[in-house]
């Protein structure tokens, strides 16, 4: 049995499901086509749980009944139980005012983010795993906890639908106090273009590391933001600070890419030697495609 | 002072917009993006930008000034520098002015002339000269091609230029024959000098002017135009006034007693004498008259004393004298002659040459256009009744009356005017033969009535359409006359005249009666829209022309519109017919020569020296042949007017007072005579107001010298310190084109050196940023989590996991 080829996924590239506007769907779509044909999922790593004690009512499964509760106090009583997880992940999605930035087919960089958000999410339940969201901007916005269960998930695509973009990046403090903030030993998958100082950066996810969490960061950048290809552009006014700068368009681009090719390499340095999982999802890449790669690399590492 | 030989090239400085246009025009294109983030645009950059921008600006800025000075450079700015401290050890270009006007060969109480010293102290500045300075002579009389340089480029030949002055000091003082020049023009003459100083290396340029700065001298109004900008050589003036009180008389007008004389009739001469010296003078007046050919008594011009008189009182200063000569013509023809009053001072006004043709007999043909055999309803039975007055002995004038088909076999060769009457239509050959008379100057005068058809009138006599536009000054309009002949109703009465013509100008006066009273009851109506240079002489009180009158070829034409008989007139009737018929047949015969307007007076034979003599060519005649005699009996020749519709010829060469006559045998001109004469204001020795050492109006008139550049020493000894003062100009061109070729030669470098720095090294392959691939690892615990839980299941998806990742682009 072949495992998914990326000319299946076709037709799911990001303007369709873009289209879409159901991020659930979508989400659907790209997680099952991801394993459609594989062998189910083993589902390991479950336990059963006690959680407490309920009177009977008829038409509950006699199965679940205690019958040594009964013996004692002669009364029908049904076990209740709290399916446990072995994996809490929360999804830590940049929604700052520069991640609306977007060229490829009209969608933004947010837009792509809240597909791989939800993709991520629904695959993460697909497990049987507890998932959680963060959005953030200059300070945490929004704060789900990781939970399981289908309803569960419904409820973190309507907030990821409901996303508006706003605020400016500010992510090294809101890291440090997400840090704090989530005790348990997580996967904190950060979503975002990354657009601050970047040993700030690099010192907030090492914080996350130091707390002991597995920590992703997917990095997404458009196209225009890698190769600067704007000749006669002679005025660039910045979308979080307002900022503008006048200038000749191609003493722009040869200072940016400089600049750029900088604040790159100083991040995969520090994620490197904190053994952080970075990878730049470039917008231009179907994001379904992007995340098989992904994935299946990450299998392979496994 | 800084000033611009060439401002016209200013309109160049706009040429340093083109610079900021493009510049502009590039700038335009703003582009404004809304981009993710700027933080990558760092401060650094933008330093480095603000300096590039500067640098731009700063190409920019050469560039508009490569422009502009170029621009600047071609208006060829210069520096005057103010009239420094004499310097007499500098190099030194000096332009003599030598006034030889006539007032110049005033007779000092010396016994020398005016000229003669001028021409002696001018002589004596060369000689402080230094054998590297350079000099030059503008004679400053009034010449038809302006001031006259005697060398057109200062000359370093000094020696040359002093025995020049000498010898023309010496000849001033012989003052056997006048200068050719007899008015004067001193602000041309310093300004012919300027211009010759221009281009001059020398440091000094100066300019001294020997006149005797007579007022009259300085009224040359073509030069209203000039500016001070252009102006600036160093200027002294030199006054060179009589030692002793002036005395000084001159003739300067002389009135006669008609345009014409009569042969045999005594005509009258009114001399006006004006004394310009200072004490009141008596003085005798005389005549003279050109003799004939080996007559005694008569002088090295060939004229004969014939009247002589004494101002009855003396003359006082400042004041004319008027006295009266007669004399009578014997022979009929062209005489000419001068009236002369004896002074010694100043010889050159004492003369006023005259020039007339006298008149033997007017012979007028009269064609009748309505002959009867009773003399009364005779159409031309008044007309010859008031030129016949007085019998045929005392009246020269002399009607022959012909029938209209008659006119083309009469002799016209001794006739001087043809007078129309109420003639109803010309054959072809008459109007040729007609118009052929007046041309060679004959006279036409032209009565209306009722037998005129208008047809006829308009078509052939006074169409635009015809040589010289046709006889007539009018067209006849409408196909019958203005009023009834029948009812005797007044149509019109006379109303106004031209006063100043020879014909009217005794009704004015009233010495000659009066117009009031005459009536007319029919007249034809006139239109002198479309005929050339007429002049309505009498208008009916309705405004409706009258009398017309213009000049065609050599002679003239005149139209009445009414009858000369009764029919529709009371005019033959009235007191007044017969002056007025006379004078104008008079008039008519006596214009006979053909004088162009633009003389001195309409139909005279005056001119002043250097005014061109202009007589009208006769259609199919020859201009070649009119020869003329000058005074001094050289010969000159009438040369043709550069106009070729105007058809006449002109001789400028009458520098000359005197008698100019025609030489053309076998022509209607031939023995034509014409006087020229002095301008009055050379008599007036009164020189300008030079102000106590200022030269107040002399600055005035000479403004555009610049005062500080102007002085007057009237003391020809302290010449010598006025010597290297004057200072030329500063050619600041020179400098600015070696400005104009350093910005030119540094512009590419500047350009390139921006453009290196900001345009080119981008150029390159786009710089892309390799992206970098997600390194997975994980934290070490997790890592040991993640292999505990999955202890790799199925090989076998690994390895084909594997090979679709490394298939996946």
């Amino acid at each position: 049995m072949a495992t998914a080829s990326p000319t299946q996924f076709k037709y799911l590239d990001p303007q369709a499901l873009g289209r879409l506007k159901n991020l659930s769907l979508a989400a659907r779509l790209v997680v099952e086509g991801f394993f459609a044909g594989m062998h189910k999922s083993p589902h390991r790593g479950f336990s059963v749980e006690f959680a407490e004690h309920r009177e009977y009512t008829p038409g509950v499964d006699p199965r679940h009944i205690d019958w040594k509760v009964f013996g004692r106090r002669d009364k029908l009583y049904v076990k209740q139980y709290e399916e446990e997880t072995s994996l809490r992940c929360y999804i830590v999605l940049d929604k700052s005012n520069s991640m609306s930035y977007g060229t490829v087919g009209g969608m933004s960089k947010l837009e792509y983010s809240s597909f791989l958000a939800a993709s991520l999410a629904y695959l993460v339940a697909f497990q049987h795993d507890a998932v959680g969201l963060i959005t953030l901007d200059d300070e945490v916005r929004d704060m789900v906890p990781p939970r399981q269960g289908p309803g569960h998930l419904r409820v973190l695509m309507d907030r990821l639908e409901a996303i508006e973009p706003g605020g400016e990046t500010s992510l090294a403090e809101s890291f440090h106090q997400l840090a704090e903030t989530i005790k348990r030993r997580s996967v904190v998958i950060i979503i975002s273009d990354l657009f601050d100082d970047p040993d700030a950066i690099v010192s907030g996810l090492k914080h996350f590391r130091h707390r002991k969490h597995d920590v992703i960061v997917f990095q997404t950048l458009d196209p225009d933001e890698l190769s600067f290809p704007f000749d006669d552009v002679s005025r660039i006014e910045d979308m979080e600070t307002g900022r503008e700068i006048t200038s000749d368009p191609r003493a722009f681009r040869n200072s940016y890419l400089e600049e750029l090719g900088r604040f790159l390499d100083t991040l995969r340095e520090g994620c490197l030697t904190s053994h952080i999982d970075y990878s730049v999802a470039e917008t231009g890449t179907p994001f379904d495609q992007f995340l098989g790669a992904y994935l299946a690399r990450r299998h392979q590492l496994m | 002072m800084f000033g611009l030989t060439t401002p016209l090239y200013l309109v160049g400085l706009l040429s340093a917009a083109i610079p900021l246009l493009i510049h502009l025009s590039r700038s335009r294109k703003t582009r404004t993006l809304r981009f993710s983030t700027t933080r990558f645009l760092t401060d650094q950059f933008l330093r480095s930008y603000r300096m590039s921008r500067l640098k731009e600006l700063l190409l920019l800025a050469a560039r508009m000034a490569l422009c502009a000075l170029l621009a600047m450079t071609f208006a060829e700015p210069f520096f005057k520098g103010a009239p420094a401290e004499g310097d007499a050890s500098q190099s030194r270009s000096v332009v003599i002015v030598l006034d030889d006007s006539a007032s110049m060969l005033y007779r000092d109480a010396d016994g020398g002339t005016l000229l003669s010293r001028a021409a002696r102290e001018a002589a004596a500045v060369i000689k402080e000269l230094k054998p590297s300075d350079s000099a030059s002579i503008v004679l400053a009389g009034r010449r038809a091609g302006g001031p006259l340089a005697e060398y057109r480029e200062p000359t370093t030949d000094r020696a040359a230029v002093e025995n020049s002055l000498l010898s023309l000091a010496d000849t001033a003082n012989s003052a056997d024959g006048l200068p050719e020049a007899l008015g004067t023009d001193l602000p041309g003459s310093v300004l012919l000098a300027d211009r010759m100083l221009k281009d001059r290396d020398e440091a000094s340029h100066e300019i001294y002017v020997f006149s005797d700065l007579q007022r009259r001298g300085f009224s040359a109004p073509a030069l209203a135009g000039e500016s001070e900008a252009s102006f600036d050589a160093r200027v002294v003036f030199v006054p060179i006034r009589p030692t002793a009180p002036v005395s000084n008389l001159a003739i300067t007008a002389v009135q006669y007693g008609a345009v014409r004389p009569m042969a045999g009739i005594p005509f009258s001469i009114r001399p006006h004498i004006r004394n310009d010296g200072a004490q009141p003078r008596s003085c005798t007046v005389s005549l003279h008259v050109r003799a004939a050919e080996g007559a005694d008594d008569v002088d090295d011009e060939g004229y004969r004393k014939v009247a002589e008189q004494e101002v009855p009182e003396p003359i006082e200063s400042g004041r004319w004298g008027v006295l009266t000569l007669h004399h009578t013509f014997n022979d009929g023809g062209w005489q000419s002659g001068y009236v002369a009053v004896d002074d010694e001072r100043l010889t050159a006004d004492n003369r006023r040459y005259f020039s007339f043709e006298v008149l033997e007999a007017v012979n007028v043909v009269a064609v009748n256009g309505s002959p009867s055999s009773i003399r009364r309803k005779d159409e031309l039975f008044f007309l010859q009744a008031a030129l016949s007055a007085g019998g045929s002995e005392v009246n020269p004038i002399e009607v022959r009356s012909v029938r209209v088909n008659a006119f083309q076999a009469a002799p016209l060769e001794d006739v001087r005017l043809v007078v129309m009457a109420n003639v109803e239509s010309l054959p072809e050959a008459a109007v040729a033969k007609l118009e052929r008379f007046v041309d060679r100057g004959g006279s036409l005068l032209v009565f209306l009535g009722n037998q005129v058809q208008p047809a006829f009138y308009n078509k052939r006599l006074a169409d635009p359409s015809l040589t010289r536009g046709g006889l007539l000054p009018a067209t006849i309009s409408g196909a019958v006359p203005q009023g009834q002949a029948a009812d005797n109703a007044t149509a019109a009465t006379i109303g106004d005249f031209s006063a100043d013509h020879p014909a009217l100008a005794g009704f004015s006066t009233g010495e000659t009666g009066t117009l009031g009273g005459i009536t007319l009851s029919t007249y034809w109506k006139l239109d002198t829209a479309t005929t050339r240079n007429t002049r309505v002489l009498m208008k009916t009180d309705g405004g409706d022309p009258l009398l017309c009158e213009r000049n065609y070829g050599g002679g003239r034409v005149a139209l009445f519109a009414s009858s000369c008989d009764r029919d529709w007139t009371n005019f033959p009737v009235r007191p007044a017919f017969l002056p007025f018929v006379y004078r104008l047949v008079g008039h008519l015969a006596q214009s006979a020569s053909g004088q162009q307007t633009d003389s001195v007076a309409s139909g005279s034979n005056f001119f002043q020296t250097g005014q061109p003599l202009r007589q009208a060519v006769p259609v199919g005649g020859q201009a070649q042949r009119l020869r003329i005699v000058k005074p001094d009996r050289s010969t000159g020749v009438f040369s043709v007017s550069s106009d070729p519709t105007s058809r006449e010829v002109a001789f400028s060469e009458t520098g000359q007072p005197g008698v100019y006559r025609v030489e053309a045998p076998n022509t209607p001109q031939a023995g034509r005579s014409f006087a020229v004469n002095l301008e009055a204001g050379e008599s007036d020795l009164v020189s300008i107001d030079t102000g106590e050492g200022d030269g107040d109006q002399l600055r005035e008139i000479l403004t555009w010298v610049g005062a500080e550049r102007l002085a007057v020493i009237d003391d020809a000894t302290q010449l010598g310190g006025q010597a290297g003062i004057g200072r030329g100009r500063a050619r600041l061109w020179e400098i600015l084109m070696w400005v104009v070729l350093c910005i030119a030669l540094l512009e590419p470098a500047l350009a390139n050196w921006i453009t290196s720095r900001h345009y080119l090294k981008p150029r390159g392959e786009p710089k892309t940023i390799a992206i970098p691939t997600g390194q997975v690892a994980l934290g070490g615990d997790l890592n040991d989590l993640a292999v505990a839980r999955t202890p790799d299941p199925n090989p076998t998806t690994s390895v084909e996991e594997s090979e679709t990742v490394a298939s996946a682009p």
